[in-house]
């Protein structure tokens, strides 16, 4: 297929799937215009490496290896998507600090299959395409993410 | 996908962590990212460019100046600058003043054709009474210094008949016959001339000899032979075997092209040395043979328009010129540019100029070009020079 036919399709997904991409570039990165940038990055990708696409996968998820990568580059230095305790652009409220914690505490895949299967609400195939694994593995990731997020929630309660 | 994998209350907290929200659709944003616009070009680069269109319009301009002063210093395309004829009787008429024994006749004037088609006469008739008689041939040395002419009364002998070389730069008039008594013309003629009525004069390359046909009478057809004389008149010799018309002077002086007679379907043309020698036959019904500046072609006029041959009969004629047979039926008789890239004839109502390979055929004059007895071969001279009428009546004036 030759890569510009595959544009039409990238530019439905990202009319309809904008705002998915968005809020999954706002916890990667932290800051809402560093995620919308890197969102317009991530689809600039995508056209650009059109050709690398091998069918073997949704296109969806391929696209979303492309945002995620891009956001993952704009990340602040620091280690983890930790907001600014008086920025209102990105996390928005103070309660949940102990989750972001626990959040940024948790290693990458991990963090990045919550962020996609709660924010972006996508299958276990597209999330396997977007994060580069295998789709089995994606179901222990989450579990163990939850064990580990389950652990602070209660702290929380308690 | 079902959600039963999710847990509620961390859905919740997600959600007030990361709120969803509906970004603004810019799609044009990301493939201006792919696409890039183009740069802007810097100004220096901007100025560079300017500075380079502003040389290249000027050196179209140059070449522009350049090629139309070529042109017109050639003569340009099928303009004949440099192209002289006779005018029999061209306007505006020199005021006629009859003086007693002369009447008022057609004006006898050489006339050059200037680029916008227009003629300007180079030379008039000085005498008064415009009585000059025809002028049947006329030839410009090669350098444009010698203007050569025959002329001879339309009713008898006139004091002004015979042979004239004239000098453009000292002004000088020498006429053969020297002048004398009219009842003796025929005696001076024939004793410095070799005729009454010599025609058909033609320079040599080298400007030091000229070639003229005798004829016995003004509308002989034939011919009583070819001379030879010196541009000063002082030595002439007649041309053996070669009892014709129109002599045409090879490149090299060696050797004289000549018709035996005057229409093409009872003449031929022949090549002869000077000395009588190598007479042979280039090409059958044809006549006044022009021999081309670069010696390889002979040019005459056939009973259908103009052909062409090399010195040793080989015809030669490009398809092009012989097709406009039909057009240029009944030229006159042919004369090479300088150049030798165009012939011009006196045709049908007007002088004709056409490339020797026969494309462009175009009349660039109306002036006939045509003498009380015939066509007069049109003469070019390489640098267009003009014989002011008064110097050429001053001229008369001194001599007589």
């Amino acid at each position: 297929m030759a890569p510009h036919a595959l544009w039409p399709r990238i530019e439905a997904i990202y009319r309809s799937e904008l705002a998915r991409f968005v809020r999954v570039a706002r916890a990667i990165t932290g800051d809402r215009e560093t995620a919308l940038e890197a969102v317009q990055e991530g689809f600039a990708d995508a056209l650009r490496n059109a050709s690398q696409w091998k069918g073997s996968g949704p296109l969806e998820g391929w696209v979303w290896r492309c945002v995620i990568n891009r956001a993952r580059k704009a990340r602040p230095v620091r280690a983890t998507p930790l907001p600014d305790e008086h920025e209102t652009n990105g996390w928005v409220s103070d309660p949940d600090a102990e989750l972001r914690t626990h959040l940024a505490a948790l290693p990458e895949r991990q963090r990045l299959v919550v962020f996609l299967r709660y924010f972006a609400d996508l299958d276990y195939r597209e999330i396997a395409t977007a994060v580069g694994i295998e789709v089995g593995t994606v179901g222990a990731t989450l579990s163990a993410a939850h064990a580990k997020l389950r652990t602070a929630l209660e702290e929380v309660s308690a | 996908m079902s959600r039963a994998d999710l847990l509620p209350e961390l859905t919740e907290r997600l959600d007030r962590l990361v709120p969803p929200e509906a970004p603004t659709l810019d799609w044009d944003d990301v493939l201006r990212r792919v696409v890039p616009a183009p740069a802007p070009v810097p100004r220096r680069t901007r100025r560079r460019y300017r500075l380079l269109l502003v040389a290249v319009a000027l050196l179209l301009l140059l070449a522009g100046i350049a090629t139309g002063t070529y042109f017109a210093l050639r003569g340009g395309g099928n303009k004949a600058h440099g192209l002289t004829i006779f005018t029999g009787d061209p306007a505006p008429y020199a005021p006629c003043n009859p003086q007693p024994g002369f009447g008022c006749g057609p004006l006898s004037a050489i006339g050059a054709v200037q680029p916008n088609g227009r003629l300007k006469i180079v030379w008039r008739c000085p005498h008064p009474g415009n009585t000059c008689g025809n002028i049947s041939s006329i030839a410009w040395s090669r350098d444009g210094r010698g203007l050569a002419f025959t002329t001879y009364g339309f009713a008898g002998p006139g004091y002004y008949d015979g042979l004239h070389i004239i000098d453009t730069v000292t002004h000088s008039d020498l006429q053969l016959p020297r002048r004398g008594p009219a009842d003796s013309y025929t005696e001076r003629a024939t004793r410095e001339l070799g005729c009454a009525f010599p025609n058909d004069v033609a320079w040599s390359a080298d400007g030091r000899r000229l070639a003229y046909a005798c004829r016995p009478e003004p509308f002989a057809t034939s011919a009583v032979g070819i001379f030879v004389i010196s541009a000063d008149g002082s030595r002439r010799v007649a041309v053996p075997a070669a009892n014709g018309r129109f002599p045409s002077w090879s490149p090299d002086g060696t050797r004289l092209a000549f018709a035996t007679g005057t229409g093409p379907a009872h003449s031929s043309v022949y090549v002869v040395n000077l000395g009588g020698s190598g007479r042979m036959l280039v090409a059958h019904r044809g006549t006044a043979p022009a021999w081309s500046p670069d010696g390889k072609t002979i040019a005459y006029r056939a009973r259908c328009g103009l052909r062409l041959v090399t010195p040793t009969g080989g015809d030669v004629t490009p398809p092009a010129l012989a097709a406009e047979c039909g057009e240029i039926h009944d030229p006159g008789f042919p004369a090479w540019s300088p150049d030798g890239t165009r012939l011009a004839f006196a045709g049908p109502g007007g002088v004709y100029v056409v490339t020797a390979h026969g494309g462009r055929l175009a009349r660039v004059t109306r002036e006939s070009g045509r003498g009380v007895f015939g066509p007069v071969r049109p003469a070019w001279t390489p640098t267009p020079r003009f014989v002011h009428s008064h110097e050429a009546y001053a001229t008369h004036q001194r001599c007589c």
